[in-house]
This record gives C-alpha cells, structure tokens and sequence, in this order.
C-alpha cells in the first residue's frame, strides 16, 4: 500500500516546473498532461553497487556485486521485467536473490522473470504463509524462509532483514544494506518526514497495537548500527521548500530522523485517545473532540480532519479491545 | 414494519418456539441479566454484550467473561442458577472488551481455552486484565460436560485472526460472536474494521454455513443487545435468537460489499487515496442493512480496496 500521499498532488501539481526529458523520451511521464516532473519509472544510484528502482509512486532496490545481484520487491508484473531490463543496463550480473519486504501483492507481484533466471526467493515466515493462505499467481511464493533474522552475503556486499513483529502487514521487514549502511523502509515510514498525515486512516493493514514497539526496536537499531540514511520505499509526502505547501517529493533517500518522527507520531496519536477517554470522554465522541481541539493538526502534514476523525475512531477501538 | 422484517420476526418466534419447545421448560426464577435459550443454554447480559454459558450436572462452560465486574455479575448470575462449579472458560477471539475479567473464574479452578492465534495475540500485545489460556487449539476443540456439549471451530481469519464459531450441543445453537447477530443482517457495529479480514470472509461464511447445515443447526445466538423496531414504531432489545437463515443474510451484506467495490475498480471509480467514490455507488442494495449508515461506507469499502491491490 503506498504510505504517501498521492492526494496532495491534486491541488498543488500544476504549480510545480516542468522538467523536459527529452534525453529519456521512451520513458512515459508519471502522471502525463500534469507539471509533474516524474518519469513513469527510474533507476538511481545510492551508493557503490546500491541502485533504487522506481515504478510509479513504488520504489524497491538492488545490489550489484561482481559475484551477482540481489534485488528486493519486484513490485507488479508490468515493473519486474522493466526493472530486469535496467539491471541488465548496469551488469551482466544474474540476479541470484529476490527478497521481500512483506506480503502485499502490490509491491510482491512480478517476480517471474527473476525466477525465470533461476533466483531464489526470500520471505519472512509469516508472509510465505500469508501468499499461501491467499494465493496470486503473480506472486512468486518463496523458497527460503525464516523468523526474525536473515543474510544475505553475495560478493562484498550484504543485505539483511530484520522481522520485529507486526507493524504494517503481519510480516513486514526492514532491510539494512552493507557496507553502504543504508535502511530500506517500506510503507511504515518514508523520507524525509515521518510526521504525513496517513494515506489510508483506516489503516487496514496496520498494527497500531505494536507500532510503538515495532519502531522502538527499529530505532534502536539504527542507533546501534549508526544508520543515518533511510531508502523509501514510495514516493513521498513533505512540504515544498519554496512555497511550504505539502507536495510530492521522490523520498528516495533522506535522515534516518524519519524513524524517529514516526515512533513519535504513533505514540502521539495513541497516547491522545487515550487521554480523552480518561478524561472520560464517551467512546463516539473521541474523534470529534479531538478534532474539534486540532490536536496535531499543525504537526502532521497534509492533516485533513476527515481523516483524523477516522484514524481516532480506529485508535479508541485500540485502547478498549486491543486491536 | 415490511414485509422482509415482518418474515424475520416470524422466523424468529418460529425459532424461539421451536427451541422452547424442544426440551424442558426454563427454570421459574432466573437473575434479571440471564435469558434462558434452551435446557442448559442460557445468555448472560452486561453492558450491551451477551455471552453463552451451558449449565450441566457436572459443571459449567462460560464463554467472553467481558471485564472484571460484569465477570463478577456473571459468577453471581450462575449462581443463582445452580450450585456447580464453573469448569470452563472459552474465549470467542482476543478483543479485550470481550475476554477481560476471568480471574473471577480461574480463582475457582476453572480453565481458560482459547484459539492457538488468540494466545499468540495475548503474548504480543498483553493486557493485565486477560488472563492467559491453559488450553489453546487449532481447528477443532470439544468440550463435553455432564451430557452437554460446546463445540468450538477456528475457520480462519474472519473478525480478527482467530475468531471461534461456538456450537451448543444437543441444543443445536450456533453463536459467532460479533459477525452474525440478531435479528437481522447489519452494518458492522463498527465502521472501522480492520480486524475484518476480507481475504477470508467468503471462505469463512461458506464453511460456517456447511458447518450449520451439517450438524442441524437450529438458530443463532446473539453476542450482543442492541435497540431494534418493535414493529409499532418503537424500539425494544434485540432478541436473543435468530433463525439460520440469518448466517447466509449477513454473508449477503459482506457479497455486497466485494461487488460494489470490484465494480468501482473495473469502472475506475476509485479515489487517488483508494477511496470508492460513494456519488458513483448505488445504495440501494446496503439500505436494507440494520443500522445503515451511508457516512460508514466508505470506511468499510476502502477496507476492501485494500483487499483487492494488497491481498489482505
């Protein structure tokens, strides 16, 4: 599920530049007939041997070594062959692993062409139960599983995967890149800022109920690993620099404070309807008083009320059942 | 009242009928919170919930103990009604507004059985107020007591990951807690339904309607109290029982819903933010729905959207 907040564009698309791209014609334009300047796919480096691979709003990644390559999401079956192609752009390398990052099918689907090649597949255990109990055939089922830990070690690079129980998804992992030290999130938070307002509020696939644990641990591994740099898995709400409207942005890379912000997010948001139930506040009414207060309207980007409404019923619902 | 709720409410005192007459009679005082069902079953009330105990000669099974002090109410309710002890306590899935307060029970040596996923919930997200289970299961788990029976199925994810049809035996009454209540098919209580899993939700009513159709099945019993029409313009609480017939009505309103949403995604009626636009849907099929409310739906359909791009 893209975690940005494409709505945002909307609004604010048509005052943005337009940016030619004649030097790379065949690519179609993101969104044609708008300023936005995004092509429909694009390959970027990161660091030595790490490239980002985007298709539409989605973003994954792949790590070029001499001894192959390994490559994370596929995405969807129209985005894995051209992410194939523009590995083939780079090395003449096979890609020997393809890891996913959770279960969900729009950033999971189209690996064949990958398997095609002989590459092995790898999931968290519970997401390989997750594509088995609701099966696509565009989704390639793994072949390596594990529970709370893997590594992959190819050349002088490695990957691995951390499992720090539900947070978006019953099987999300991140991933942490080396030597380049660079942290992979998808969908839980994106750069540069972890205070967006949420794409979906009804939050169907989240766990409020353990995103505060879920993101402890995770910023205490990029204490302990020193992370300063997150890849996002999509692109991105932040505000403009020039006109501090909220917009798109790439959200490629950007500081690892985005983990923070988003532990601070979902505590905040938690912690507020709790405090108006203590308060006494009847159940239904929650949502409105805390509106009606603009509780973090100033602090979340892209804040629209409607929203919040709906993300305050979900989190009275956390704190009297527990989901 | 039309002529669809006029037919529910014959069914149901055809079905009230029915169970009344098909054992003994219930006992001639009952607490004010108690409802009788059939012989030995009986729904004990609190706080707009209701929850099924079975009473035998060798002892008692109490499901949803909902919170310490109602669980105190219940202990007190069975007691007035006999004199065993309460053997069993079963949890219908792992939502804490149903399963806190069982200590009031275990503090007698009653036993605590819940669905293997429900332990697993409890242990990552613990509340001091649930107790933990003794007994967890998979599939399948049976309880029988002093010729009496309560029969417990996990058919996969439906209201959260691990939500149990309860069976009573030789009653023949079915209870699933929170998905099915009388006396009519409804909007859920609660527009914000992540914890339904719509992956599963058509597997889940087609096993639990075989499951019906296979053991005789002869009602449903609600889990809930709820203000329904009374037929005269007023309103009055639901009823305790509903014909079976009320399991494929509100697998109806979930069909419903799948089909709006796959017809707002073929005609391309979906929102930048994956929201169904409500102004292209027709309303008409979701009117009939107890407790409709048109400002819930998208709530509910963006669930599904989600279903259909994400898998879950």
């Amino acid at each position: 599920m893209p975690l940005l907040y494409i709505a945002l564009t909307t609004v604010l698309m048509l005052s943005l530049p337009f940016a030619a791209q004649a030097e790379e014609a065949e690519v179609p334009l993101l969104m044609p007939g708008t300023k936005m300047p995004f092509k429909l796919w694009e390959t970027e480096q990161v660091a030595d041997g790490v490239y980002t691979f985007r298709y539409s709003f989605y973003r994954t990644m792949f790590i070029v070594t001499d001894d192959g390559v390994i490559a994370t999401d596929p995405l969807s079956p129209e985005a894995g062959p051209i992410m194939r192609e523009e590995i083939r752009k780079i090395t003449d390398q096979p890609v020997k692993f393809i890891a996913y990052t959770h279960s969900h099918w729009d950033h999971v689907s189209g690996g064949q062409v990958f398997k095609d090649e002989g590459a092995t597949f790898i999931a968290q255990e519970r997401c390989a139960a997750n594509l088995v109990e609701n099966p696509r055939p565009s989704v390639v089922t793994p072949d390596i599983t594990y529970d709370d830990y893997y590594k992959i070690e190819l050349g002088d690079q490695s990957l691995e995967m951390f499992y720090f129980g539900p947070s978006h998804d019953n099987c999300l992992v991140v991933m942490l890149v080396n030597p380049a030290n660079l942290l992979f999130l998808v969908d839980i938070a994106n750069p540069p800022n972890g205070w967006t307002m949420f794409y979906n509020p009804a939050i169907s696939e989240d766990r409020p109920w353990h995103m505060v644990r879920f993101f402890t641990q995770l910023q205490n591994l990029v204490e302990e690993r020193n992370v300063e740099t997150v890849i996002g898995g999509h692109m991105s709400g932040s505000f403009d620099p020039v006109t501090n409207r909220p917009t798109i942005v790439k959200g490629t890379t950007g500081p690892a404070t985005v983990v923070t912000e988003r532990l601070e997010f979902w505590t905040a948001i938690i912690d507020a309807a709790r405090a108006e139930l203590a308060a006494g506040t009847a159940p239904e009414e929650v949502p409105d008083r805390i509106v009606e207060k603009g509780l973090l309207a100033d602090k979340i980007i892209g804040y629209d009320p409607k929203k919040m409404r709906i993300l305050m019923r979900r989190m009275t619902s956390l704190a009297l059942t527990g989901e | 009242m039309n002529a669809s709720s006029t037919r529910h409410a014959l069914a149901g005192l055809l079905a009230a009928w029915l169970l009344a007459g098909c054992g003994p009679s219930a006992p001639p005082t009952l607490p004010a919170n108690t409802e009788w069902v059939a012989d030995g079953v009986y729904l004990f009330q609190s706080g707009g919930h209701r929850s099924l105990f079975l009473v035998t000669d060798a002892g008692v099974i109490v499901t949803d103990p909902l919170n310490a002090e109602a669980a105190a109410d219940y202990r007190d309710a069975i007691a007035a009604i006999t004199d065993q002890p309460v053997k069993f306590v079963v949890y219908s899935h792992y939502h804490w507004d149903r399963v806190s307060g069982a200590e009031v029970f275990t503090a007698q040596g009653a036993k605590v059985i819940a669905q293997a996923r429900c332990a697993e919930r409890f242990r990552d997200n613990p509340n001091p107020a649930v107790v933990m289970p003794d007994i967890t299961f998979d599939d399948r788990y049976e309880i029988s007591l002093g010729g009496k029976t309560l029969d417990l199925y996990y058919l996969g994810p439906s209201h959260g990951d691990c939500l149990t049809v309860f069976l009573a035996r030789p009653a023949g009454l079915m209870q699933i807690v929170a998905l099915v209540e009388p006396p009519r098919a409804a909007f859920p209580a609660n527009p914000n339904v992540p914890y339904v899993r719509p992956h599963n939700l058509r597997q889940f009513f087609t096993a639990v309607e075989a499951l019906a159709e296979r053991e005789g099945v002869t009602a449903i019993l609600a889990s809930r109290v709820k203000l329904v029409d009374d037929g005269a313009g007023g309103r009055q609480p639901s009823p305790p029982t509903a014909p079976i017939s009320l399991i494929a009505d509100q697998a109806r309103f979930w069909n419903v819903i799948y089909a709006a949403v796959e017809t707002a995604r073929a005609e391309g009626h979906v929102g930048i933010d994956s929201f169904v636009k409500l102004k292209t849907i027709d309303l008409a099929p979701f009117e009939p729905f107890d407790g409709y409310r048109k400002e819930d739906l998208p709530i509910i359909m963006r669930r599904f959207v989600g279903f259909y791009d994400m898998g879950r």
